[in-house]
């Protein structure tokens, strides 16, 4: 097996995926269609790998967001 | 085919030529050669006709005119350009009332004396690295047809590339103008952030947009910048005093062997074996990738409720992710911008200017949009800003610069085509870097011939 994964494990994972998309989608009042689906998905999953390694650096907590905004 | 800005401006201020002339010939060359590139979406011809004689009368009367007088320009989609509206290489927006003003870069431009002749193609909502369009078409690089120009300011750099435009304004979000400048040869430039006015501007991820200008000589894009920021540059540096050093590590990873000489070339020019790495520079780019994604996505969400059929499949699909987007991650990638911007200012501490690819590679084919990265084959159109968009994170200025083709026709069938470099200063620094690029272009280091740019 060595990390690979099975069809199953993989069809699996995307059906989580759509669901947590279908729940995401509800909070901010968006309706994804059939067509959209496979490619929000997809996306879904490429940013979940970006925010693991966004948060995966521990930052002092006096390390401010760099919000533009100066009033 | 056009002539520098520097050359054409000249000739119309001491009356070689008549404005009228110049554009007569400039849309004459778009309409005849851009079929081939697709770099135009619409032609400006009216009123370009009108700048152009308005110059004209002004010179004859003995009137100042500005350093760019009667020197045409193309805009990147998403500039507001009066009188029409501004599509941002999207239908969506087609019912959107017409711009009342040009963007305030226009304006400074138009001020300088320069005309706008035409509005140029880019990856929908600049949300790409290739400017392929669903809406608008495929914008193909002039260095060869066959390959992607890349993007979002696709047919910015390549109307410079193909010598139809002297002088283009594109916009640089995540490596929009160093991406396209890089495949295409020529030079662009994305400013310190915050530096150029975004008014008239369409936005794409507010946190990191920033405007600026190609052109097929660094003497060009300094002249078009200069205009752009209202005003002329400060003093420039000496270039021999200057600390040069070579990021490594992450940039110096999967580069096509003519880079690597490339950058050699650079440093021995500087007589420089410095080299600095950035400390996490792959979650510096999950931080860009995470806060445009979100921006974008907050940004398109009303219409994406009611009008998602309308965008281009690709660019939708993306911004629907990115709208989905927990508020956690957004606030830690904005820490991790903070933390990393303090890291981007220690290197400066040592060295006054970076150097850096700006790509991988050369342009990867239309039909094969794949680069490859840590061994893998990967899309280019989401991976062609590896090395741009980390550096945006931090916003400092950066110069996008070609570098001299190599004359030993190594590199096989890719050998010939255009490889750039990033060089970064402090921000603010414009000015250095303009010297820096002066002085490798002097060398014959940087600087990719464009046609027409080097006459005169």
């Amino acid at each position: 097996m060595g990390g690979t994964r099975s069809e199953e494990e993989e069809r699996a994972e995307v059906l989580a995926t759509a669901r947590d998309v279908a729940v995401m989608a509800r909070q901010v009042d968006l309706v994804i269609s059939e067509d959209c689906l496979p490619g929000v998905i997809f996306n879904t999953e490429l940013l979940r790998g970006y925010v693991g390694l966004v948060d995966g650096l521990v930052l002092p907590d006096d390390c401010e967001p760099a919000f533009g905004y100066v009033p | 085919m056009t002539l520098r800005a520097a050359t054409l401006a000249n000739n119309i201020r001491f009356g070689l030529r008549k404005a009228r002339d110049v554009i007569e010939t400039t849309l004459h060359t778009l309409e005849t050669h851009d079929p081939a590139y697709g770099c135009v979406t619409r032609l400006l011809s009216e009123r370009a006709l009108r700048a152009a004689d308005t110059i004209d009368a002004r010179i004859a009367d003995g009137e100042p005119v500005g350093p760019l007088a009667g020197v045409p320009f193309g805009v990147k989609d998403l500039f507001d350009v009066e009188g029409i509206v501004t599509t941002a290489g999207s239908t969506v927006l087609r019912e959107n009332a017409p711009a009342v003003q040009d963007a305030a870069v226009v304006r400074r431009l138009v001020a300088a004396g320069a005309i706008p002749v035409a509005t140029l193609n880019m990856d929908e909502f600049a949300y790409g690295f290739a400017t392929e369009n669903a809406h608008y078409g495929t914008t193909r690089n002039p260095r060869d047809p066959e390959r992607l120009a890349g993007g979002s300011s696709g047919g910015s750099a390549a109307a410079v590339a193909a010598g139809m435009l002297p002088l283009t304004l594109g916009s640089d979000t995540n490596g929009s103008i160093r991406v396209p400048a890089s495949l295409c040869g020529v030079w662009g430039l994305r400013p310190t952030q915050g530096r150029l006015p975004l008014q008239g501007v369409y936005p794409f991820a507010a946190s990191f947009d920033t405007i600026g200008p190609f052109a097929g000589t660094v003497g060009d894009l300094k002249l078009g910048f200069e205009a752009m920021d209202g005003k002329a540059g400060g003093e420039a540096p000496d270039v021999g005093a200057l600390r040069v050093a070579r990021l490594d590590g992450w940039f110096g990873r999967d580069l096509a062997p003519g880079l690597v000489d490339g950058l050699d070339r650079i440093m021995a020019f500087f007589s420089s074996t410095k080299t600095v790495e950035l400390p996490e520079v792959a979650r510096a780019r999950a931080a860009a990738f995470i806060i445009t994604a979100s921006e974008g996505g907050n940004l398109h969400l009303p219409r994406l409720r009611h009008r998602a059929m309308e965008y281009d499949p690709a660019t939708r699909d993306r911004l629907m992710a990115g709208a989905l987007l927990p508020a956690s991650p957004i606030i830690q990638a904005h820490r991790l911008r903070n933390w990393f911007r303090t890291h981007m200012h220690e290197a400066f501490r040592d060295n006054d200017i970076l150097i850096a690819p700006s790509t991988v590679g050369p342009a990867p084919r239309i039909d094969q949009p794949m680069i490859t990265v840590g061994g893998k084959s990967v899309s280019a159109r989401a991976n062609l800003g590896l090395f741009t968009q980390p550096l945006t994170l931090a916003g400092f200025p950066i110069l996008a610069a070609p570098l001299a083709p190599d004359a030993s026709g190594a590199g096989g069938a890719e050998a010939g085509l255009p490889l750039g470099v990033q060089i970064i200063a402090a921000p603010g620094q414009e000015q250095a870097l303009f010297a820096v690029g002066a002085a490798l272009e002097r060398a014959g280091v940087l600087g990719y011939p464009v046609r027409g740019a080097t006459e005169g």
